[in-house]
């Protein structure tokens, strides 16, 4: 029986079982790890498909996290309402972003002006108390569903499993038409695909809204999660997190994207028992990774079976 | 002939900085015609490709498509209006497989399925070698993707700048038979050639540049025997 990318639905269907088998520690870990799925999938839009050197990603994280903080917090709006508005907020921070590349800024000029954005968006978290809490921070009530509090991991889980399964697939078919062909040529070659009439300005806002959606309806899961925020939680620390996310797992793969989440998140955990060595254990698997897998693990497991051979990991 | 042009160039000026390389040029292409532009290294035949297509914007001149001013439109609009324009260096997306290529073709207007059937038509090699990474194609087979790409939004006119420029002799023959076949078809070509013989092999007319100006110019059907005229207006 030949195989073919239907068998991608097994997994969120086995996951489904998962919390038969963790505790609510490990529970609370595996949510954390679909959080960064949604995360690396976002970032991957404009750093994998794109090909910009942008790190704005922590800016849209957070102002995600604080929106659907505050719109539970000041507004009384129960969070899954608040996903979306998180999502658009984020997108609307993606607009702003995208401003010094519409301006022909580029590699490690964008890169440091996009850095400059996340830090300048940490500033106004600690500079706005009343909305923020500034940097005592700002704690989250207890997330809602249609009524219901989702007070265990496990509820949390179900919930984050259908946005995580949503919004891979929703990416995923963007990134198979005619805008993913868009955001290729330009990555490619931006002065060629100018040449066949892509307008290219207006791709890159859309790269960057898309990516500050994703990644701001990453922020909603994350205040969900968690329960409080404080502005630390949005460092230099965090995108360094993100940006190995996306690394190990491949840049430019959706399946990468979830692959990364996995290995970056649960690294830390399994030696959680053993204090100072979990950060050493991370860095060790990053280098590793990155040393012997350049392309990341996507690219192992495209060797395996052509079905995990992304169309959009490129030989570099 | 010349009111129900498809393109018409006139009084053309344009150039780079302060330097005008084109002095007055004037030039049409009726429906279903091809049209070459031939001349000396440095005669201006490249940069009234780029002026028509937009990448240049010309000081003085009208262009007309269809009798509609395109003149200073930018690129993309210009596509839009049916101008595409195969440079010479192609323009390809190199890491990207050959329909990937193909298809950002028509990713403003145009049909894919119909626009690959076409091009496909044309080129049946590529078809076979359609998910093959462009960079791993030889030139000829670059230039055959560049040429189906152009034509995968249906253009109005198609500018050609130098198709057969560094090509084996078979390759040379080979997209010259694809431009006899698309003549046949109707596609309406202005095309920059240093290769003469194909160029006057496939072409309705021709006009010879020399310092932006536009010296000479006929019916290839008159040419009889020899081409040494032509290549003392060229270079002499």
């Amino acid at each position: 029986m030949k195989l073919t990318r239907s068998v991608f639905w097994l997994l969120p269907i086995a996951a489904l079982a998962l919390p038969l088998l963790v505790n609510p520690y490990h529970q609370y870990v595996v949510n954390l790890i679909l959080v960064y799925v949604v995360v690396g999938v976002g970032f991957n839009i404009v750093v994998g498909n794109l090909g910009q050197l942008a790190f704005s990603n922590v800016a849209f994280f957070g102002i995600g996290a604080y929106a659907s903080a505050i719109f539970t917090t000041q507004l009384g709006i129960p969070w899954w309402l608040t996903v979306i508005p998180a999502g658009v907020v984020g997108a609307i921070a993606g607009c702003a972003a995208s401003i010094p590349a519409l301006r022909g800024v580029r590699l490690f000029y964008l890169a440091i002006m996009t850095l400059a954005f996340g830090e300048l968006m940490r500033w106004s978290y600690i500079r706005t108390p009343a909305l923020t809490g500034g940097s005592m921070g700002l704690t989250v009530p207890p997330a809602e569903l249609f009524g219901w509090v989702l007070e265990s991991e496990t509820q949390k889980f179900y919930v984050f499993l259908v946005i995580v399964v949503v919004i891979v697939v929703a990416v995923s078919r963007i990134l198979e038409s005619r805008i993913g062909r868009a955001f290729l040529s330009i990555k490619n070659d931006e002065r060629a695909a100018a040449a066949m009439a892509v307008p290219t300005g207006r791709y890159f806002v859309l790269a960057f809204a898309l990516s500050g959606f994703v990644v701001g309806i990453g922020g909603s899961m994350y205040a969900a999660l968690v329960g409080h925020l404080s502005p630390e939680a949005f460092d230099l620390v965090q995108l360094i997190l993100h940006f190995a996310i996306i690394m190990v797992g491949g840049l430019g793969s959706l399946v990468g994207s979830i692959l990364g989440a996995v290995l970056i998140t649960a690294t830390p955990e399994l030696f959680r028992d053993w204090p100072g060595f979990e950060e050493l254990m991370f860095g060790i698997v990053i280098v590793i990774v990155i040393l012997f897998l350049p392309r990341g693990l996507a690219s192992l497991l495209a060797r395996v079976h052509p079905i995990f051979k992304d169309r959009y990991l490129r030989e570099d | 002939m010349d009111a129900d042009a498809r393109l018409k160039v006139s009084g053309l000026v344009a150039g780079y900085g302060g330097n005008d390389v084109l002095r007055g040029v004037g030039l049409h292409v009726g429906e279903a015609e091809i049209v070459s532009l031939l001349g000396a290294n440095g005669s201006g035949k490249s940069t009234i490709l780029n002026t028509i297509s937009g990448f240049l914007r010309p000081k003085e001149g009208r262009i007309d498509l269809d009798g509609r001013s395109i003149g200073g439109l930018s690129p993309h609009r210009t596509f839009r209006r049916g101008v595409v324009q195969v440079s010479q260096a192609r323009d390809l997306f190199g890491d990207l497989a050959v329909e990937e290529n193909l298809k950002l073709g028509c990713i403003i207007q145009g049909d894919e399925r119909l626009g690959l059937d076409q091009a496909f038509e044309y080129f049946p090699r590529l078809a076979d070698r359609r998910g093959q990474i462009v960079s791993t194609m030889s030139g000829g087979e670059q230039q055959m993707v560049a040429i189906g790409r152009a034509l995968m939004s249906q253009p109005r006119i198609l500018l050609l700048d130098e198709p057969s420029g560094g090509l084996s002799p078979r390759f040379v023959e080979e997209i010259a038979n694809i431009m006899h076949r698309m003549k046949a078809d109707g596609v309406t070509m202005l095309l920059v050639e240093q290769n003469m013989r194909l160029a006057l092999e496939i072409s309705d007319r021709y006009l010879i540049l020399r310092d932006g100006q536009v010296v000479d110019a006929g019916s290839t059907a008159d040419i009889e025997g020899s081409h040494d005229d032509i290549v003392r207006a060229i270079y002499l």
